[in-house]
């Protein structure tokens, strides 16, 4: 199997660069994740920053390859909107849109009836999930839930045969798990222990429902050509030796990376071979989507690009290849 | 200064008004010779989708002097804020008027989007407020709410939006929406709440418009008709404080002479859907059922739908939309429109098929004619993007 590969996008200005609009500066990002061969960009939730439909509808538009994940709060719209947006995008950009819905995320609003507790966020976001599904996949849809009501729903004419969007769902608990063997097509973990306790049962859950759910994680990175480099850079910012976890090819596993600014506090530290010989072993546990976090965006984009894929990816795999002809942009 | 805006199709367009059933602009009728984006070459589709030629149009407004353009929101059609947060980069001065349901989306999520949509544009993001027409079309979306207590719900709606658009925490104990502690960051909550341009015309709908349109928009209605409608929602408004502005969306057919323009009726009439011609409106839309009232039956001929000079009430006939629009030269069309201006108008959605060419016929033609005051946005620094 061969890995999925995202980097992460920027809700927040980044460089202080005040004659560089963030939109722009955005834009430098997901070229490069295009160019370098990524296989998508993630356009994260934050309540802190810029919107992430804005993210995707400019990603999706300048670029001809990547994916883009749209991470959005299940709260945001009502399922049948929500699916409305996603089948626009599915139209103009030749299926490349990805979702990630969240469910137990921080929101400061929502929709009567009121989700209060994590079993009424999960009961929301299944019927959000099963509507969206529903009235795409039927030209008639009927369904009288708690937090959403469809009567004669359905999509016809130009929104029907469309790909749904391939579902992304996060979290560990029961609750989490039940929803992604229901709902999900790929599940990101946080961290490798998490794919080895959770991914099987997982997985397990899945087949009962005849269904099959694809493992993921989401990391950062820090990568040099040797492990010296790349443990000598994160000494020289952090100015002490950090908490480091040895792991099996030489790299480290480090809990740090919000001190570096990153979203995702876990992540590898290594030399590009033995974060390769990493992925490769999360690879082997079922994960076949490894969404990165890495600053600055743009440079160490091209790094992965140039010097980890090629060792991620063997010369004869590559991954989805698109009709150039039917991509949807120019 | 009056904004004149021009319109962008959701749901594909068609080659020319003579033909009221062709749709070849756009996938949302099946391929057919002549069809483009998507086009065919080699026998293939050549990779262009809709959106592309929506990019064109906006385009073509643009440049030909029209502030921006509504794009509309019905179930089958693409969907507007999809379509700007595609879009946004591509044009420099055109503002989109997303069409939108209230309803459908969370008040605080909707203001992130459009603070981050206004923060990609420079400020070219503009509302068309819509509370639904109601029937099948409303439980379609997933919504069961009724007529008048949806117009609450864009009330509250539009309230939360507006409260949570700042720094500081903003809670709402409402009866649709449960909002605690919303703010948003400095960088969004810099950018300017988008202008409302508030449909409908229920008195419900004209007592929300008091309190938050900046622009009640309504469809062009026979002269005699507006001044009735426009003292009303300026009464409504009066009760709030408030000093609303009127927009009209006006269908336009014109022509270098007034024979030229009747004659594309003509043209078309054979070909046109008969059982419209009874004026039948399905749902609960009080705005539809007004048009009827208009026309007097029984309808042979396109001219027994002229119900005042230039004034046709056909042109759902020849497209999906509104019924009443102008018909007549290039000087009539201008003049009326003039009227309209006189009459209290402050902003115009004008549109015409097919809307690219359209856009560039009315552009050089019928707006260097008019005598008002209109905002030329292309040398307006204001809302120029960075």
């Amino acid at each position: 199997m061969s890995l999925r590969v995202w980097t992460t996008l920027a809700t927040r200005d980044e460089r202080d660069w005040g004659h560089l609009p963030p939109s722009e500066e955005r834009a430098h990002a997901f070229r490069a994740a295009e160019v370098a061969g990524l296989d998508g960009v993630v356009a994260p939730y934050d309540l802190g920053g810029e919107e992430s439909t804005v993210l995707v509808g400019d990603a999706l538009r300048h670029t001809r390859w990547v994916h883009a994940l749209h991470e959005f709060h299940v709260a945001a719209f009502n399922p049948v909107y929500a699916a409305k947006v996603a089948a626009s995008y599915q139209r103009f950009t030749a299926g490349r849109l990805d979702w990630a819905p969240l469910v137990t995320a921080a929101t400061p609003s929502q929709r009567r009836p009121s989700s209060t507790d994590a079993a009424s966020w999960y009961a929301r976001a299944d019927e959000f999930l099963t509507i969206s599904r529903g009235v795409w996949n039927h030209e008639t849809f009927d369904l009288e839930g708690t937090y959403y009501q469809v009567k004669g729903g359905g999509f016809r004419e130009a929104l029907a045969g469309l790909p749904f969007p391939r579902v992304h769902l996060t979290g560990s608990d029961d609750d989490a798990l039940r929803l992604s063997a229901k709902h999900g097509d790929v599940h990101v973990f946080t961290t490798a222990h998490e794919v080895a306790e959770r991914g099987p049962a997982l997985q397990e859950q899945a087949r009962a429902l005849g269904r099959a759910v694809e493992l993921g994680i989401r990391l950062s990175l820090l990568v040099r050509e040797t492990v010296g480099e790349a443990l000598g850079e994160l000494a020289a910012e952090t100015g002490a030796s950090p908490d480091l976890v040895p792991l099996p090819s030489g790299a480290s596993w480090w809990d740090g990376f919000a001190t570096r600014g990153h979203s995702s506090p876990g992540g590898l530290v290594g030399s590009y071979a033995q974060v390769a010989d990493e992925l490769a072993r999360l690879a082997s546990q079922g994960v076949g989507t490894v969404i990165l976090d890495v600053r600055p965006r743009v440079e160490e984009t091209y790094r992965i690009g140039e010097h980890l894929l090629p060792l991620v990816r063997p010369a004869s795999s590559s991954t989805s290849t698109p009709d150039l002809e039917t991509t949807g942009v120019r | 200064m009056v904004d004149v805006y021009w319109r962008i199709g959701t749901h594909g367009d068609q080659p020319s008004v003579r033909r009221p059933h062709a749709q070849t602009r756009g996938d949302w009728a099946p391929h057919e010779p002549g069809s483009i984006t998507p086009g065919r070459r080699g026998g293939r589709d050549d990779g262009y989708t809709y959106v592309d030629h929506m990019a064109d149009v906006a385009k073509a407004a643009e440049s030909a002097g029209f502030v921006g353009g509504l794009l509309p929101s019905f179930p089958f059609t693409d969907d507007p804020f999809t379509t700007a947060a595609l879009l946004a980069r591509e044009t420099r001065t055109f503002r989109f008027m997303v069409a939108y349901q209230p309803g459908f989306l969370d008040p605080v999520h909707a203001a992130r989007l459009s603070a981050s949509l206004q923060r990609a544009t420079g400020g070219r993001l503009t509302y068309n407020v819509i509370t639904g027409g109601g029937g099948p079309q409303q439980t379609w979306w997933g919504d069961t709410v009724a007529h008048d207590d949806r117009y609450a719900r864009t009330a509250e709606f539009l309230d939360a939006l507006k409260g949570a658009w700042g720094t500081e925490p903003y809670d709402l104990d409402g009866r649709f929406f449960d909002v605690r502690g919303a703010h948003l960051p400095s960088e969004l909550a810099a950018q300017p709440v988008p202008e409302v341009y508030f449909s409908g015309s229920s008195p419900a709908a004209i007592e929300t418009a008091g309190k938050h349109a900046d622009y009640y928009l309504s469809w062009l209605e026979p002269f005699s008709a507006l001044p009735d409608k426009f003292r009303q929602v300026r009464e409504e408004s009066a009760a709030y404080g408030r000093t609303p502005r009127f927009a009209l969306r006006v269908e336009i057919l014109a022509r270098p002479t007034e024979e030229e323009a009747w004659a594309e009726i003509e043209r078309a009439w054979p070909a046109i859907d008969t059982s419209k011609l009874s004026f039948d409106a399905t749902g609960d839309s009080v705005g539809a059922a007004r048009a009827r009232g208009f026309i007097k039956q029984p309808v042979t001929g396109p001219r027994d739908l002229e119900v005042e000079p230039n004034v046709w009430a056909g042109f759902h006939l020849l497209r999906g939309g509104p019924v009443f629009g102008l018909v007549g030269s290039y000087d009539q069309v201008a003049q009326r429109l003039d009227e309209l201006v006189a009459l209290g108008t402050d902003a115009f959605i004008l549109a015409a098929v097919p809307h690219l060419e359209e856009a560039y016929r009315i552009g050089s033609e019928v707006l260097p004619r008019v005598t008002f005051d209109r905002t030329n946005s292309l040398t307006s620094t204001l809302r120029s993007a960075s």
